[in-house]
């Protein structure tokens, strides 16, 4: 399958094009193809460089989303209004003709015209990864005090969170996947509802989060990515339940979902 | 370029051309295009999820995003990006 571009990775004879790398990427690529796709990530600075390229236009629509989201108040967001502004107003105001676009293109190729579904979903899970994030990166730094509660005062917490919270908060056994469990805290969630963190470590120091809180009016969802590209880390998220769950740490994406697969399933009863 | 300060501040003129530049960009892609790359890089969907949703089989998604996003890293990009490796 050609991508378009194809590139040849030093001391390798297969050719690793845009596709190979977009896979890669997005983590949608079998074990094998993504070792050597690393491999030749790391010996070839020009492929790296490319990968880096090919990730730049994922901040883009992002930062283009984003920008939708903050100027275009949700009531204004239903296609007819948007559609009629649409008509009575030049391209000077980006944000709302994208905004009509958006909704249109993406709601009419999933069947939701018309029902605002895609931006209420939006917005909900992206104000819900960026507590996620929040929570990372303030607590995964610290030193003396990530957590309130420690591994050793392990069941005394998620009694205590699962009080809280409202939903059995169970820690899940990440040691086969080199983490070790650190312990938690409580957080203050969205609408002030009470959220918690559960905090693990490797060996190297490196810290993944897992953030969860009830967070009804999502639709459950399967894994799905963000990239902090600032800080170089990554959050796995997904709503079940009525619960949303977000790991963040600085993994990279085939690494988190690992982790994501095993709290789900830890969650899950195991 | 890292432009997300900026577009959280309407006021700041320069916002507002980089947005103007962002969203030139992204519409100039075809609709096939962009509408994958949102789904899959703003939405988070899976590429089996994103195929479900536009009704195409999971390798046509695979060849859209690679296009989308060397077509879009290619326009916000001032100098050429399509250096051969090696």
């Amino acid at each position: 399958m050609s991508g378009g571009n194809e590139y040849s990775a030093d001391g390798e004879d297969l050719l690793i094009d845009d596709i190979d790398l977009s896979r890669y990427l997005d983590g949608e690529i079998e074990q094998d193809d993504r070792r050597r796709i690393a491999n030749a990530l790391e010996s070839t600075p020009g492929l790296a460089h490319q990968a880096q390229l090919l990730r730049s236009a994922d901040i883009k629509a992002r930062q283009y989303a984003d920008g939708l989201l903050e100027s275009a108040p949700p009531a204004r967001l239903c296609v007819r209004h948007m559609a009629a502004e649409r008509r009575s107003r030049q391209r000077r105001n980006f944000a709302a003709i994208g905004a009509f676009l958006l909704t249109a293109i993406v709601a009419f190729g999933m069947g939701w015209m018309g029902h605002g579904i895609f931006h209420q979903q939006s917005f909900i899970a992206r104000s819900f990864v960026e507590d996620a994030a929040a929570t990372h990166k303030v607590y995964a730094v610290e030193v003396l005090r990530p957590v309130e509660l420690d591994a050793a005062n392990s069941a005394e917490l998620t009694g205590w969170l699962s009080k809280r919270v409202g939903f059995p908060v169970i820690v899940a056994d990440l040691t086969n996947l080199v983490l070790e469990y650190v312990g938690g805290r409580l957080l203050p969630g969205r609408n002030g509802a009470p959220s918690a963190m559960l905090m693990y470590q490797d060996a190297d120091g490196r810290r993944a989060t897992l953030y969860l809180g009830e967070n009804s009016g999502t639709a459950p969802s399967s894994f799905r990515y963000f990239s902090w590209d600032e800080a170089a880390t990554e959050t796995v998220y997904w709503f079940d339940r009525d619960i949303g769950y977000g790991l963040t740490g600085a993994y990279e994406r085939d690494e988190l979902n690992d982790l994501a697969k095993s709290v789900a399933k830890a969650m899950d009863g195991g | 370029m890292d432009m997300a300060p900026e577009l959280s501040a309407p006021d700041n003129p320069m916002a507002h051309v980089a947005l103007a530049e962002t969203a030139v960009a992204i519409e100039g892609l075809s609709l096939e295009q962009r509408t994958t790359l949102l789904l899959v890089a703003v939405e988070g969907l899976t590429y089996a999820e994103a195929a479900a949703a536009t009704g195409v089989p999971v390798g046509t998604i695979m060849s859209r995003l690679a296009r989308a996003r060397r077509a879009l890293a290619s326009r916000m990009n001032a100098k050429p990006a399509l250096a051969r490796v090696k």
